[in-house]
């Protein structure tokens, strides 16, 4: 067992999705908010999470915004997209990109715990 | 006509004949009574002169004899001249005038005579020459009486009379008529002659023109006149020539011009015909002038029941087509298209039409066109198509409405989910009744935001301060500013007059644009608001909303006001799309211009009502 706590990065415009992780994984790992495409771009340079719920449809950097940036980066953090859109384009586009879930919104405590609990054990 | 023209020219030839041969006769005539006038006189002059010749020798040679009274020389005087050619008597009276010699009548010797002849012939002094008869024939002579007297004395001493026979002159005056009748009538023969002659050498080449004239008038222009006669005929051939030749050039010309009139009305008809459009002309009576088969097709008319008639004869005065035509002659001036419902029995039929003014090659006004098209299939597709975009737009509201719950949605769920479990929990019971009524609200707020959109509500208008309704928002915000760094710069114009409106709602409008400008700003930037007066024809308020935020691409600031347009970036939500509608409710306008990476500006127009 770690004595630090596993790192996970949640980026969501939307405040009540980014408390609903709070309530959800916060007391178990280290749980960093970010509200737009730019915090969460300078924490992944930064300070690099090993898993990272991302939002599509966000103003300024989208989520597939952040999806090419990592490419780029030839950074590997495990992405799951979070999406409320029903797009199946957005999908395509996203899942190109290697992705360990796409869940869409509303979201399940559940599915959320096995997948933080899988990818991080 | 040109026809028998030739019978006149055989009378112009006759006519010809006829007058020299009169103008012969008349002159032979005239020659003829003159010749012989003049040759009867001669005749006459010669005899009376030897008649009196005579008489003169024989009063000379019986002078001695009267005065002696010697009968017997008298008397053998007398028969010697009596015999003489042509004298049918003599007669010698005595100084008291009885007979002293009558040839061959010795039976009147002493006698005195009584007639009137005799009577004047003894009385006379002078020279008398008197015409009488003589004879049992009656034969006319001349009785030539001279009176004897001697000389240096003026006593009368006796009478000669001597009687002339006309006969043999009356016979050469005869002769004479006879010569000169034959003369005329030979004259008249060979003139008549000559007449004919000449009169055909100069109407044969007119007959010859007449008949070229008359192939001429019928249509044979392709003939060459060949008369040489050298004189003004050939000169009229020559002219009458160069004019059939001008004719010829003229009528090849005309031919050459009505092929192309005919070729280039039959094109221009084809074109007509082939018109997938409906065309109508009228002159300035309204009646119609053409109306090619599309035309016919759409207004189930055939052209014979149309043209030549008014208008609203041929198609119903109640015809849109008439007003329209009417219009246009009127004003001088074509109606662009618009588009006309027709019934055509139960089907409706739909119609684009349009007219111009038709005017000659100087402008001059001489009727109207229309042309039409059958839009009735267009008009289905575009219904289909309104449909379509109705169930698009549906569509999207749809989508955009889903993406708007589903983030609230996800949050209660995973509040709630999680209650059974923590329950127990302050911590996360005091997130829990922070959270999940928020979202729950949010919710709701989704809800009337769409009622709100689609209502169309009374509202309720008052006299506002917009930069009083600006101010309050931006106050409201304040510390979100603030806390986002974003600047702001005051350019409200504190003197700009009131408008009519919902306060409430146009500080929901405003509230939603500053809004929407702060959240463009997320590290922070330059937040403009101004407010001016633009007092022109129509006097507005002009508001401006400038942020230098993230901006939008070109897409998105052309779907920002629809509802739920959603992209990549973001699902705009109801906000743009109410702000817009409240906007348009107060008569007013909105528009946006951004640019990505750079910001964007809304600018607001409200019209000022004047009191």
């Amino acid at each position: 067992v770690d004595s630090c706590p596993r790192r996970i990065l949640v980026v969501d415009d939307d405040h009540g999705i980014l408390d609903s992780f709070e309530v959800l994984l916060g007391d178990r790992f280290d749980l960093i908010k970010a509200e737009n495409g730019a915090d969460a771009l300078r924490i992944l340079d930064v300070d690099p999470p090993e898993l990272m719920f991302l939002d599509i449809k966000m103003p300024g950097i989208n989520g597939i915004d952040i999806l090419k940036k990592l490419r780029e980066d030839r950074n590997h953090v495990g992405v799951v997209v979070i999406t409320a859109s029903n797009e199946e384009g957005i999908e395509d586009e996203a899942k190109s990109f290697g992705l360990i879930d796409y869940l869409k919104k509303p979201l399940d405590i559940f599915e959320i715990d096995r997948i933080a609990s899988h990818v991080l054990s | 006509m040109p026809s028998d023209k030739y019978s006149k020219a055989l009378r112009l030839q006759t006519r010809l004949i006829i007058y020299s041969t009169l103008l012969i006769l008349i002159l032979m005539s005239l020659v003829i009574v003159l010749v012989e006038k003049s040759q009867r006189k001669t005749i006459e002059d010669e005899v009376k002169k030897r008649g009196v010749a005579i008489a003169h020798n024989l009063a000379s040679l019986s002078t001695n004899a009267l005065l002696t009274y010697n009968y017997v020389v008298l008397e053998q005087n007398g028969e010697k001249v009596a015999l003489e050619e042509d004298i049918a008597y003599i007669i010698v009276h005595d100084k008291e005038n009885r007979v002293a010699v009558y040839s061959q009548h010795d039976e009147k010797q002493g006698t005195i005579l009584a007639d009137e002849v005799s009577k004047r012939a003894v009385g006379t002094s002078t020279l008398l020459i008197q015409p009488t008869f003589y004879g049992e024939m009656e034969e006319p002579i001349l009785d030539i009486s001279i009176p004897v007297y001697i000389k240096e004395s003026k006593e009368k001493w006796g009478t000669v009379r001597v009687g002339l026979s006309l006969e043999r002159m009356s016979g050469q005056i005869l002769k004479t008529r006879i010569y000169l009748l034959l003369l005329g009538f030979f004259a008249i023969l060979f003139g008549t002659m000559g007449s004919i002659f000449f009169a055909r050498r100069i109407t044969q080449p007119i007959s010859t023109l007449v008949d070229i004239t008359i192939s001429a008038a019928k249509g044979d222009l392709e003939q060459e006149i060949n008369i040489r006669t050298g004189d003004e005929i050939e000169e009229l051939s020559r002219n009458f020539s160069h004019m059939i030749e001008q004719i010829r050039l003229h009528r090849n010309e005309l031919e050459n011009q009505l092929r192309e009139i005919v070729s280039l009305k039959a094109y221009n008809d084809n074109i007509l015909s082939s018109m997938t459009n409906g065309m109508i002309t009228i002159d300035l009576e309204n009646r119609v002038v053409t109306l090619n088969k599309m035309a016919e097709r759409l207004l189930e008319k055939r052209s014979e029941e149309v043209i030549g008639f008014p208008l609203a004869k041929a198609l119903g005065p109640q015809h849109p087509f008439h007003g329209m035509m009417m219009e246009t002659l009127f004003h001088a001036k074509g109606i662009s298209y618009s588009e006309l419902k027709l019934k055509k029995g139960e089907e409706i039929l739909w119609l684009i039409a349009g007219t111009s003014l038709l005017t000659d090659g100087e402008g001059k006004k001489i009727g109207a066109l229309m042309v039409f098209q059958d839009i009735t299939e267009i008009k289905a597709l575009e219904e289909k198509l309104r449909r379509s975009d109705r169930l698009a737009a549906l569509g999207s509201l749809s989508a955009g409405l889903a993406h708007e719950i589903r983030n609230p949605l996800s949050a209660i769920k995973t509040f709630v989910q999680l209650l059974p479990k923590k329950s127990d929990n302050s911590s996360f019971m005091e997130k829990f009744h922070i959270t999940v009524p928020r979202e729950v609200d949010r919710i709701n707020q989704l809800v009337e935001d769409l009622l709100e959109l689609t209502r169309t509500r009374k509202r309720t208008l008052v006299s506002l301060d917009v930069n009083h309704l600006m101010t309050q928002v931006i106050d409201l915000h304040g510390e979100e500013m603030k806390k986002r760094k974003v600047a702001l710069e005051d350019h409200l114009d504190r003197t700009i007059p009131q408008i009519q409106g919902d306060p409430e709602q146009i500080y929901r409008a405003l509230s939603n644009l500053v809004i929407n400008s702060i959240q463009a700003m997320p590290t922070g930037g330059l937040l403009s608001i101004s407010s001016r007066h633009e007092n022109s024809k129509a006097p507005v308020i002009k508001i401006i909303i400038l942020d230098t935020g993230i901006g939008m691409d070109e897409t998105t600031s052309q779907n920002l006001f629809s509802p739920f347009f959603t992209t990549k970036d973001k699902g705009v939500g109801l906000g743009m799309a109410l702000t817009r509608k409240i906007v348009e409710d107060h008569n007013g306008t909105i528009e946006v211009s951004s640019e990505k990476g750079k910001g964007s500006t809304f600018v607001l127009k409200f019209p000022v009502v004047r009191t």
